[in-house]
Parts: structure tokens; sequence; C-alpha cells
């Protein structure tokens, strides 16, 4: 028996202090090795990239006691060796709260793929190919003479279980695997998923990244720009900032969103009525998948907006409860929440051709300042990458203005379809302000 | 690598799983002290295969407490403990490993696997370290402060604290929900290195913090407001209460009144920022780009800090230390030594950095103690605590600064001759968080409101302030009122977050240059 598996068993029994009880609970408890290991400027290891190894034992449990209290907690590996040790803090500490929490009942949970057992072999007993892999990344860099290189490698092997005190029992293996890559530290490109990657995901990553390496030592000036293309992981932050908080059902319930649930009950237009936005935590190897969340949601793909409509907000079990909804698988990394197009999306290359000229964006520092229930944001991109007469060429320094509504709301914008990513690229021509930083 | 950092306004989050806990008696949940055979264990196993260890045990406990309509909407607590250590072989390879199983073995077995890790890395002809051959030890130190009890020992009194303290906020702001959020963290590191030095020391805060939301017309609005301290005391007295409930209220007034105000003018313009904005200036444009790891920052030269060359004009300096009794004070480096003050700028002259053991000399500047780290499980790199812009014979404030309207402003800064004559003034304030990108020295840091001064104080939407640190730096031309460095906030650098804080004069006067912009979109 796991200690996940002993400490689930030990909540079974309903455990007491005094006469007051645990009569209902969730937990969540995973065991993690993970490794890491850095190249900083050219060189691997050093005291801020050295290669470490990392082993956890960890969870989260809310427990509902016999009197209506509740107690949340962080489990660290202590607690969970030693379950009774913090049994007396927890009930000292337990409050009523507003809300009734909701347990996940057994549930049908489909088979979804987060382990790959070449990454967990590697992990556990031949941490060395990993230092290969950045090896490999070094020598490519250098043969083709990139400029300075810097680059982080992140694997682990995990075992995760999540249980109710109303019969939910899930429990799996994952595996994660995640490199970063720079050049010249303006131009980055990353690989993550739950398997490791081949020849073929790695050789066109840094075929990439080290040819917009060589096009970012250019200094280019803004002439004239028609608009931006936001590439994928620029379109999934946009979407992360502003639309997930404002289709969060508690966010509406607590006035906190700029929708409504009268905007949900009428299904509120609110974009353009050929796109969808979707959660997916069933992607085989996506960092967002697994069998369930961590409340137990089963894992799902479900349209948030569908033709442009609100069809349902984002929903944790006790809100689903309140509003009589289903609760909203929760992704567990990326991507948080995919942009789709009805019908064929035109390719990258079709995008610049439109575009002509203006600005690629690969990543929107300070997003994080924007406030999310405006839309609006009003940023500096340091490291764009300029295009003229649709040929993508140098770097350049912009400051960008637009609202991310009504940039779906335009018809002028489009989505372009990027190789080996799940998000579009969305060119934006119309209500973008684009100018020299 | 580019250095990836971030800084938010919001609650402190830890890069561990999100945690809180509640504070019982410090004693009976903080029990580092207990865990000496692991950091013992850990020693021995370094001196067993050849290694020169710094081993960082860190325990922390939290609660968080969050109310909503008058109601406990959530509450957590949680304690946590685990040990991280930088092994080093005597060529100078290096490896890190950690784990949360703090017994001896596991503390054993975490120096083993660092080992294996070392040769991996000498066997790839891997970057090698040296500098921690220069310390002596310091022997066996425990700086652990007086207990400082939680306001209530029970958690309904607690709660109902939190609940009276949104109660006061209500009254003043009847029609916007407000959620309150209390996080009192009890933090106790003990760090031991293989030449016999073995450092405790805490690192208790707890914020108070309102968020209020509502709608003006069509227009969502939201504004926040906290307060910081040590413990629960220092946030839920009478006196934390009231400065919160004033704070949110001319958050809110400003957020309803710039709501669907006009955008600010474009064009170079002349800038009040409060204190909290100055923070974010210090912090993002000036703190980042000092720290000694930070090798492609502007304010260097082939790697080494440009130290000795003019950055403002005479009158202006910025410094960072820990602020005794602070949010973010850390006494101590996550290395075992003891934290500096260090004069990043001084008289105008860029004078030091924040230099750790790793990264200082290859940067041209002394070790300051200045490595920080969020969890046990984060490398250690060089980071700010308290960090202030101070401008020597600051202009006068008549009025209060907690009480610092927009319209006060407007007076003051009519009455003292700062409006600009020639272009516009613009008053920001709210600060919501900031980014920097330390090659060029880009900042940007986002203001919840911004007000034209040209004739009284006219709302204006909120906006993104941008430019470069040299250019901000150079454009400090006064200060005006007392210092005030208790504005909070969280950095977040390379994945790990920990406590920010520090401040500026009330308000801080930058004159115009065209790199320094002030925007925003509707």
């Amino acid at each position: 028996m796991t200690e996940a598996q002993a400490y689930v068993a030990w909540l079974e029994r309903s455990p007491q202090i005094g006469a007051t009880r645990i009569d209902g609970w969730r937990v969540e408890i995973v065991a993690r090795d993970s490794l890491r290991v850095g190249i900083r400027d050219g060189s691997l290891g050093g005291a801020y990239e050295a290669p470490g190894a990392a082993r956890r034992l960890e969870g989260s449990l809310v427990a509902v006691w016999s009197d209506g209290t509740v107690t949340r907690t962080r489990l660290d590996h202590r607690a969970i060796e030693n379950p009774v040790a913090d049994l007396a803090l927890w009930r000292e500490s337990a409050a009523t709260e507003r809300r009734r929490t909701v347990f996940a009942r057994p549930a049908p949970l489909p088979a979804v793929r987060t382990y790959d057992a070449d990454l967990a072999r590697t992990v556990v007993a031949d941490p060395s190919s990993l230092l290969g892999v950045l090896n490999d990344v070094s020598r490519t860099a250098s043969a083709c003479k990139a400029g300075r290189l810097d680059a982080v490698l992140r694997a682990s092997i995990g075992q995760r279980i999540v249980a109710t005190s109303e019969g939910f029992r899930c429990a799996w293996n994952e595996t994660t695997f995640g490199l970063d890559v720079w050049i010249d530290e303006q131009a980055g490109a990353s690989f993550v998923s739950r398997r490791r990657p081949g020849p073929d995901d790695l050789a066109p990553l840094l075929d990439d990244v080290i040819e917009r390496g060589r096009q970012m030592r250019l200094d280019e000036t803004l002439v004239s720009p028609n608009g931006v293309i936001f590439m994928p992981a620029a379109v999934e932050a946009l979407m992360s900032r502003f639309l997930i908080p404002s289709l969060t059902g508690r966010a509406m319930l607590d006035r906190r969103s700029s929708f409504t649930l009268a905007d949900v009950v009428s299904g509120s237009e609110i974009v353009r009525p050929d796109l969808d936005a979707i959660v997916d935590t069933t992607l085989p190897f996506e960092l967002a998948t697994a069998p369930c969340s961590p409340e137990g949601v089963p894992a799902g793909r479900v349209p948030l907006v569908e033709r442009g409509c609100i069809k349902t907000p984002i929903l944790d079990l006790t809100t689903a409860a309140e509003l009589n909804g289903q609760p909203t698988p929760s992704p567990r990394g990326r991507p948080l929440v995919l942009l789709h197009a009805n019908g064929d999306l035109p390719d990258l290359r079709a995008g610049l051709d439109e575009l002509g000229a203006g600005v690629i964006v690969r990543d929107l520092p300070g997003l994080h300042t924007q406030g999310a229930h405006r839309w609006t944001y009003a940023l500096v991109v340091p490291d764009a990458q300029a295009v003229r007469g649709s040929a993508l060429t140098g770097r350049v320094s912009v400051r960008l203005g637009g609202n991310l509504l009504e940039h779906l709301r335009a018809s002028s914008t489009r989505l372009l379809r990027v190789p080996g990513e799940l998000n579009p690229a969305l060119l934006v021509l119309d209500g973008v302000r684009v100018e020299p930083a | 690598m580019p250095r990836r950092w971030w800084s938010g306004a919001g609650l402190a989050r830890s890069c561990r799983p999100p945690s809180s806990a509640r504070l019982p008696e410090a004693n009976a949940v903080v029990r580092i002290h207990e865990s000496g055979a692991a950091i013992e264990s850990s020693l021995s196993a370094a001196d067993a295969a050849g290694l020169y260890v710094i081993v960082r045990l860190q325990e922390l406990a939290e609660r968080r407490l969050v109310v909503a309509g008058g109601l406990v909407d959530r509450q957590r607590v949680t304690r946590s403990a685990g040990i991280g250590l930088h092994a080093i072989a005597p060529d100078g390879s290096v490896a890190f490993a950690s784990t949360d199983d703090v017994c001896p073995d596991g503390a054993a077995a975490a120096v083993r696997r660092a080992a294996l890790l070392a040769d991996l890395t000498r066997s790839v002809g891997g970057s090698r370290v040296t500098s921690h051959l220069s310390l002596t030890g310091q022997g066996r130190q425990r700086l652990l402060p007086d207990r400082r009890n939680p306001v209530s020992d029970d958690e309904a009194g607690l709660a109902r604290l939190v609940i009276e303290a949104q109660a006061h906020a209500h009254v003043r702001l009847p029609d916007l929900s407000i959620r309150t959020a209390l996080r009192v963290v009890e933090e106790v590191w003990r760090i031991a290195r293989s030449d016999g030095t073995d450092v405790e020391f805490a690192l208790p805060h707890a914020l108070l913090r309102h968020e209020a939301t509502g709608r003006v017309g069509d227009a969502l609005i939201r504004a926040t407001a906290s307060v910081a301290g040590v413990d629960a005391t220092d946030v839920l007295g009478e006196r934390a209460v009231t400065t919160l409930t004033r704070r949110l209220s001319i958050a809110a007034h400003q957020a309803a009144e710039v709501a669907a105000a006009p955008l600010p003018p474009s064009g170079p313009c002349r800038i009040l920022l409060d204190y909290a904005l100055a923070k974010g200036l210090a912090h993002e444009a000036i703190g980042h780009l000092c720290e000694a790891d930070v090798d492609g920052s502007v304010l260097m030269r082939g790697g080494r800090l440009r130290i000795g060359e003019r950055l403002s004009r005479p009158t202006g300096s910025v410094g960072d230390g820990p602020l005794a009794g602070g949010y973010a004070d850390q006494p101590w480096s996550a290395n075992g030594l003891p934290r500096e003050t260090v004069p990043i700028v001084k008289d105008g002259v860029l004078a030091s950095g924040l230099g750790d053991l790793f990264s200082a000399e290859a940067a041209g500047i002394p070790i300051t103690g200045a490595c920080r780290a969020a969890s046990f499980r984060d490398r250690p790199t060089p980071r700010m605590t308290n960090i202030r812009i101070v401008v020597r014979d600051p202009l006068p404030l008549d009025v209060e600064p907690e009480a610092l309207t927009p319209e006060a402003v407007a007076q003051t800064a009519r009455h003292l001759g700062v409006v600009d004559s020639r272009v516009p003034t613009l008053y920001l304030a709210g600060y919501r968080g900031g980014q920097a990108q330390p090659r060029r020295g880009d900042f940007i840091f986002a203001a919840d409101a911004v007000y034209e001064l040209t004739s009284g104080a006219a709302p204006r939407h909120p906006a993104s302030f941008t430019g470069l640190a040299e250019k901000a730096l150079a454009a400090i031309v006064a200060g005006i009122g007392p210092l005030r460095l208790d504005a909070t906030g969280t950095c977040v650098k390379d994945g790990s977050s920990v406590t920010s804080s520090g401040g500026s004069h009330a308000l801080l006067v930058l004159d115009p240059d065209p790199d320094l912009v002030v925007s925003a979109s509707r």
C-alpha cells in the first residue's frame, strides 16, 4: 500500500477528535520525482542552473466535520506519513463557511494519456540522457553559430490520487517534460508535453529558434504597421488573462465578472459567431490532461463559448450544485483554453501576406498587470519581430494597445493555423494600436 | 537565461502549491529546531562524499481566511517543511537537490542524489563555482524574534475580526461587494554550511486585503487596498483597519471616477507617482537591473555593473535593505550570510548592486547577502527586500499622506509649482503590478487611476506606465512629503515568488521624457 493509499484508508475510517469526526472529505496526493537542468550563457550547470533533483510527497485535503465546520489544508510529507499529527490543529482551525462543500461521486472516467514509460525510465534511472538532450541542443546551436544560448529542461514522474468520502477514487501515473530554449535572450521556443520529445519534435523547434535568433539580431524600425500577429502562446495568454476570469461562474455570482448569469441563460453572443472557446482535458500527453480535476470532476471537452455565444460558465462542484449546472473539467496546465474557428484556417504564411507590414508577438510581458475585467491592454513588447513586405525581419520594440473582446468580434481578425500548436495565431488588423517603443 | 520576473500587488504567493495556515502558537507550529538531526545527517553525508554543502531547511505555517458578504468564504491552514541544498564537489561542479522528507535518511538521500548529479555535471564539462571557498564559518546563530501572539488563538475570534474589518469598509462603500483576505505566515529558515555556519531566522509576515467590485453604469469597477505587518495583530488592530478602510475608500472613489473617463493624453508628460507606484518603479526599473545574477542588464557592461556612472540628478538615491518589522524583511540570506542595506544609487551615481555568493564577483560588486528563496525547492537568487527611492530635500506636504485624494494632490502640485505649463501633468495612483526586461531596461507597470492635473484633478482612464530604466532614473526631479516604505507586493523571478516592499516619498515627481509613456486602451 502506498502512503497515499494508506492516507485514504485512514480517512475512510472517519477519524475523530473528541466527539467530532470527519464526515466528508476530499483528498488529492501526489508523489513525484523531478529533474531540472539548465544551460546559462552556453554553459551547462552553475549555481543557478545546477542539475537538480526534487522529491515530493504532498497534497491537499478538504474535511467537513460532523458539526458542519470545514478544514482546508495542504498536506506535506509529514502530514501524509503521520495523519494524526495535525488532526488537532485542523480541528482547531475549522470554520463555518458560507457555502456547503460538495464532494464528487463515482463517475465514469475517460481513458487519457498522461504517462510515457520511456520518459519515466529516464527520470528514475538515466538522468544523464537528459543532460544529453541539452548537450545536443548546445551542439546544434554552436554548429549553427547561434548567439548566446540559454535553456532549461525539466522532467518528472509522479503518481497521483484523488478520492472523496462519496466514493470517488482515481489514481494514475503521470510524466512531464519541458524544454525552454532562448537565443540571445530574445528568441525563445518551448516544448512541453507529458511525453519525451522525439527528434521530429526538437529539430524543427531548434531550427526555428536559431533562425529567429539570427533574424532578431537586426534592430528594425517600425514602418506603417497594419496590425499584429499574436502567436499561439500570446493568444493563450490573452485568453487566460481576460476570457477565463470573466467566464468563471463564481465570479459571475459575486459580480466580479463583466458577464452575468443572465448572459449565460440567454446565451449572449460575446464574440464573432464563428468562434468557439473550449476547455479540453483529454488531449493526449498535454499538460492540461488528467483523468479528473483536483475536485474529482472527470476529464472532458467542454465548450465555454460556442458559435460566439456563452455556452456554459466555468463551474467548480459547489457552484455547479448552486446553479444546477455541470461542473467543468479543470486543466492542470497548458492549454488552459482552446480558441477554435469553424472551417479551415489559413496558415501563418497567408496571415503574413495579409498583414503586409506589422509585427509578430510571441510574448506579452506585463500582461498580468492589465485589469482582467476591462479586456483592454496597453503593453510594451521589447522583442516583437517586425514584418515588412509580408516577410519576417528583425527585432523591434513596440507599444501595443487593444481590447481582446473587440479583437474577437472584428470581422477582419483571422485565426491562423500554426503547425505543432493546438491554439491558433491571431491576426489582428483593426482596433490594435502599434507604436514604436 | 533571460530572467523571467514580474511583480504583483496581490496577496503574496509562494511558488509551492498554494497554501495557507492558521497560526496557533508559533512554537507549536514551527518546529525547525527539532530538525537538527536532518541537518546533521546531510552535513555528515556531504562530508563522507567529499562535498561542500549549503543546506536550507524551511518550515512554513500559513493561515488564510477569506470573507465575503460578511461570512467566511474560505479558510485554509497549512504546515510544510523541506530541505533544499547546493552540493559542490572539490572541483567546483555543483548540483542541487530538495526533499520534503525531513528526516535524517531523507536528508542524506538528497545529498546522495546531488552528489550523483554533480558527477554528471563534471562528466559533461559543466560550469564550476569557487566562491564558496572564500566563506568562513559563522557558527550557530539562532535569530528568532520573540513570539508574537496572533490576535486570537481561536478561529472564530480571528474570523470575527476579519468580518468586522470588512463591515467597517462596507459602511463606507455600501454599494460595492467586498472580499477580504487575511494571510498570516510564520516562516523559519535554518541555513547550515559545511564550514560550520548554522543560522536560524524567522520571516513572519501578515497581510489584510480588501477587494471591492461593483458597477458604475455599464462599467465593472474594481478597487483593492491592503495593510501589511508581521502578524495578525499588526493588520487587524483598530488603527490598521481604519487605515485599510480609508485606502479602499480612496481607491474605490478613484476607480468609479476613472471607469468611463477619457484616455490620458499621449506624448511626454510630467508624472507624479504615488509611493506604491514609486516602489514599483524602484523595484522594476532599478532593483532588478542591479541584481548580480542578471548578467545581461542594461546597467551592466561586459557583465559588470557600471559602478560610478551617473544615472540621476545628484539629489536622487535608491537603496535596498531589510526593514525590521517590514512585510518583506529578511535579515539573513538564503546562503547564510547577513543581509546588508545597499545604496544602489547614491547621490545620483550607481554605487552598488545586490550581490549574492555566486554572482557578486562577476558583477564587480561585493557580496551583500542579497539572495532569497520562496521555498526550499528554489535555487536562491539575488532579490530585493525593501527598496526605496529617496530624494534629498523633499518638498513639503501639508496633507496627511494617507488622506491624499486626487484633489489634494492637484492642490499640492499647484501650490508647490510642480504642474508643468508646457506639457500635461499626470498623477498615477494604485499600483497593480509590473514587469522588467533587463536587456534594454524596459519596464511596465499599471496604475488603477490616472488624473490630469493641468486644471484640477480630471479623471483619466487607467493606464500603463512604460519606459526605459535609465530615462526614468534621470527624470526624477523631486519628492514630496515624508518617506512611505510600506508598499507591498509579490515579486516573481524565475518562478520563485517572494514578498517585496518599499516606497518613496508620498509623491515622486518625474520630468517629461519621450521614452516615458503613459498609455491606455479602451
